[in-house]
């Protein structure tokens, strides 16, 4: 995750304020992406994760001024995205509705096609991916945060506790919480 | 040697690098004599792995367009929103009428009583305040005895007399002789 642009985020959003909307755009193009990844995984469903990208730029866009040198840009909009994202998850859960695009524990779309071998190692990975993520699903909010943002993002441990506002030894107990409670819920869904 | 709970304590720190040299030797003895914890060790890391590997998804393809769209639907919106609250009186705060009409109160009353035509008339006051103002006899008239009140010629007058020769009293007669002749030189000098 690191940045190798000539322009930093910062700069970027400082000519944002300063009425330049060009600006703006290469801030979508740099992390809508990434964002994409981190929602998606957070709510693991393609179209409500690119709703939440969406409203996350909407709202840097319409509080551009609300960002203040202080902290990174990087954190900043990760914030945004992650209470967004908890929002989703809060919304689906009060509504109690599952779509069929969306897995429960009990799914099954884990049947394999083909016996081809390519095609085998290929659905194992996507087997595999599939897993991880109905485990993660399983995790509670924060651990999920803290674990996305350290093991698929790569975030340092001290962006993710200016992203999640906690203290840097909270951080540090939670992905190792989050990480072993991971491991049981695999374990849980593989019947060991 | 360490426990298994504080091996599984230590598992991130060892993973990310974050652990002091004797606690890295400490997880390491243990990792290599528990096989349960070895199982764990290796599920974690194999899971990171898996993580760390998982396919990139992106926005689609009209995301831009779409963004674009959703920020003039909002700002549209805004403008709506504004041009149905009318006209920019209906936006002044509530307050602010009734602090205009405060004022508004004090500066009529200023004009009234500063414009007011005076329709008082001197009057005698009435009789029993008459009665209870009656001059007072006893009252000493000062205006001879106290310079405050006395007129510059009065003043010079009073001064001159109070300072004459005569106003000195002669020498009584149980005074010292050379007081007295003192005292004579003086009155003569002056």
């Amino acid at each position: 995750m690191k940045d190798s642009y000539k322009i930093s985020d910062e700069e970027l959003i400082r000519r944002f304020q300063a009425g330049d909307e060009a600006a703006f755009e290469e801030i979508v193009h740099r992390y809508s992406n990434r964002l994409m990844n981190f929602a998606y995984r957070f709510v693991f469903d393609m179209e409500e994760a690119e709703d939440i990208v969406q409203d996350t730029f909407l709202k840097v866009y319409q509080n551009r001024f609300a960002y203040k040198e202080i902290a990174k840009f990087s954190t900043w909009i990760y914030t945004i995205t992650a209470n967004l994202s908890k929002t989703i998850l809060r919304k689906r859960r009060n509504r109690k509705m599952f779509s069929f695009s969306r897995l429960g524990p009990n799914d099954k779309d884990m049947d394999f096609p083909s016996k081809e071998r390519a095609a085998l190692s290929h659905i194992e990975e996507n087997f595999n991916e599939r897993t991880i993520q109905k485990a993660m699903l399983k995790l509670p909010e924060h651990f999920r945060t803290t674990i996305i943002l350290r093991d698929i993002q790569e975030l340092s441990y001290e962006e993710i506790s200016n992203i999640i506002n906690a203290p840097l030894g909270t951080v540090k107990s939670r992905i190792n919480r989050a990480r072993l409670r991971l491991q049981k819920e695999l374990q849980e869904l593989r019947g060991e | 040697m360490i426990s298994c709970y504080q091996f599984k304590n230590f598992m991130s720190g060892y993973i990310d690098k974050d652990l002091s040299f004797q606690k890295r030797k400490y997880f390491e003895e243990h990792l290599n004599v528990c096989p349960q914890c070895q199982k764990l060790y290796h599920s974690i890391i194999t899971t990171k792995t898996n993580m760390a590997n998982f396919p990139e998804v992106s926005v689609s393809e009209n995301f831009l367009s779409n963004l674009q769209n959703k920020i003039l639907a909002e700002r549209n919106a805004r403008i709506q929103v504004g041009m149905s609250r009318g006209f920019a009186l209906r936006r002044i705060p509530s307050f602010a009428y009734g602090f205009a009409a405060a004022l508004l109160a004090v500066i009529i009353g200023f004009y009234l009583l500063e414009f007011q035509p005076n329709t008082r008339t001197p009057q005698a006051p009435p009789k029993l305040v008459q009665e209870r103002i009656r001059p007072n006899p006893s009252i000493p008239n000062y205006e001879q005895s106290n310079p405050a009140m006395m007129t510059p010629g009065q003043l010079a007058n009073s001064e001159s007399a109070r300072d004459s020769l005569a106003d000195i009293p002669e020498p009584s007669s149980n005074i010292d002789p050379d007081f007295q002749n003192k005292i004579k030189t003086v009155k003569e000098t002056y």
